[in-house]
């Protein structure tokens, strides 16, 4: 008998403690159907709608850190006191802890996706077949905003030597990836935003439609310098949405909370009374920076009377007005066009994509040809493209029509560091800031580096300090 | 046969023993608390450096050429 009770209590002991300290929450949590997982992404949805904590598409404060405080088409100098919130330059932005901020919340989408995607049943209905193509295309997307900021430009090549960044596909709360290659990362893009596309979600409710896939698979293309495959797609997208003229254009871009002319994504599509907040105080602060002379000086004389954008852009103390737009629209597609041409070296096609756009932008405009190009802007710091080739006259003319078409779009940044990553420098209260050229690949968290063993840090960042 | 009792009793209290001396290296088994989270610290980024004449003279320009321009 007492045997009897000592196996029982051996086996008691040995069993009752399964999985006592597992925090997973297997079954308890996680969705079950497919209006609950369906709940998990429009979660997201809504945030890109009413611009609230958005990293994937952006919204007017993530528009005031890249192009107000890390670009060039803002006059720090001039900076008055109203605006002494706003960062001095790139690098005032990365002495804050909280620019792990984007890191962070791009994988927490992720990580929403990755449960969707893994616990889901596929079981053909519209509704779940609708979730899984924007599980996969949301995650598409935080993975190229995290490639566009977190890695350094790829280059042809070298993709395989390059770093990516940590790729998590499956939700499991103790996995540690390190670094994956570029090339990784690129395929895990590229592949979601094709299994999206192939689900055919034309529902808008779902915002991350077969269209704005094709436009997210350009734009990688276009950044991982695959010019072929980004013209192919930037025509196709040009074809469904085709550019508008200038009076559309105008209605376009001042329609601040709602979907317009040939746009397919945005931020802003909900007016909230936080919305309301957070826009209505990056409108405040930017009329405090004014837009750099640099900047004016991309419009001749002539434009500022004849260019629609001019008028859009900035008023007569050189503060901008143009209202934040941050998402997806047409000009994008055919700016892309052009700068695919130029590097197939088809330049007569090139020049003609950039004659289009021009055309629908200014009154009366006259074709440019190739005798009369007008000449390298001294003042712009990019110097070579973004294969490193001195600009020529024709590169120039494209990469300034690109700065005055996305201004305030949370381009330009991206254009600098595109386009050799140049260093330049700013002055504030008597000191001088230098962009340099690390500074546009921005570090991993630091917390992240010292919790995953062999994860590595983009180089220039190697001293860490206390706030 | 007490002298079988008692040695199986010594060895237990033995083994019991070197147990709970030896499989608790470390008494207090939780991670070493960090005094400082990583969470606020952040890369140290170069120091700005003052201007140079040269420099001063170009910033001066361009907020002459603002203020010039623009009132």
């Amino acid at each position: 008998m007492k045997k009897l009770y000592i196996c029982l209590l051996i086996a008691f002991i040995g069993s009752s403690c399964k999985g006592y300290l597992d925090i997973k929450p297997y079954g308890r949590t996680i969705p079950k159907t497919a209006e609950e997982f369906s709940a998990l992404m429009h979660k997201h949805l809504d945030e890109l709608d009413n611009g609230s904590s958005n990293y994937f598409v952006g919204n007017a404060q993530l528009l005031l850190q890249w192009d107000v405080e890390c670009g060039d088409d803002f006059e720090a100098c001039l900076t008055e006191p109203g605006a002494n919130t706003l960062a001095i330059y790139a690098g005032s932005l990365l002495n804050l802890s909280s620019a792990s901020a984007e890191y962070a919340q791009l994988y927490a989408v992720i990580r929403d996706c990755n449960i969707v995607l893994g616990e889901m049943k596929e079981d053909g209905t519209t509704l779940s077949n609708k979730v899984r193509a924007t599980a996969y295309a949301l995650r598409a997307v935080c993975y190229y905003q995290l490639l566009r900021t977190y890695c350094e430009v790829p280059e042809t090549g070298q993709f395989e030597e390059q770093l990516g960044v940590p790729l998590v596909k499956s939700f499991d709360m103790e996995e540690r990836p390190i670094r994956s290659s570029m090339q990784a990362t690129i395929d895990l893009i590229e592949s979601d935003l094709k299994t999206s596309i192939n689900y055919e979600c034309t529902d808008d409710l779902y915002r991350f439609t077969q269209d704005v896939c094709k436009g997210y698979l350009a734009r990688l293309y276009f950044w991982t310098k695959q010019w072929d495959k980004a013209l192919t797609l930037s025509q196709e997208m040009l074809k469904s949405h085709p550019l508008i003229d200038a009076d559309a254009y105008k209605t376009m871009m001042q329609s601040t909370f709602k979907m317009s002319g040939n746009q397919t994504i945005r931020a802003y599509r909900s007016y909230t009374s936080s919305t309301s907040t957070e826009y209505t105080a990056a409108v405040n602060i930017i009329k405090f920076r004014p837009v750099s002379k640099r900047f004016i000086n991309q419009f001749t004389t002539e434009e500022r009377t004849t260019d629609v954008r001019y008028s859009i852009d900035v008023n007569r103390k050189r503060q901008a007005i143009k209202p934040f737009f941050c998402g997806m629209r047409s000009a994008e597609f055919k700016l892309m066009e052009a700068e695919c041409y130029y590097h197939l070296s088809k330049l007569e096609e090139a020049l003609a994509s950039i004659n289009d756009l021009r055309s629908l932008r200014i009154t009366n405009y006259k074709n440019f040809t190739m005798n009369t190009l007008p000449s390298l802007n001294p003042d712009e710091i990019i110097k070579v493209d973004v294969e490193g080739k001195a600009l020529t006259p024709l590169m120039g003319l494209i990469l300034n029509e690109r700065r005055k078409e996305m201004f305030l779009e949370g381009d330009r940044f991206f254009e600098l560091k595109r386009n050799g990553s140049p260093e330049f420098w700013v002055a504030y209260n008597g000191r001088k800031y230098t962009t340099q050229k690390f500074m546009y690949t921005l570090p991993l968290p630091a917390t992240d580096i010292e919790i995953v063993p062999g994860l590595k840090q983009n180089p220039g960042y190697t001293e860490l300090v206390t706030n | 046969m007490k002298m079988t009792i008692h040695r199986i009793y010594l060895l237990i209290i033995l083994i019991c023993s070197v147990a709970c001396f030896t499989s608790c290296s470390k008494i207090d088994e939780v991670p070493p608390r960090q005094k400082q989270n990583s969470s606020s610290k952040h890369y140290k980024m170069p120091d700005p450096t003052p201007l140079s004449v040269n420099e001063s003279d170009s910033v001066n320009s361009i907020k002459n050429e603002y203020r010039n321009n623009t009132n």
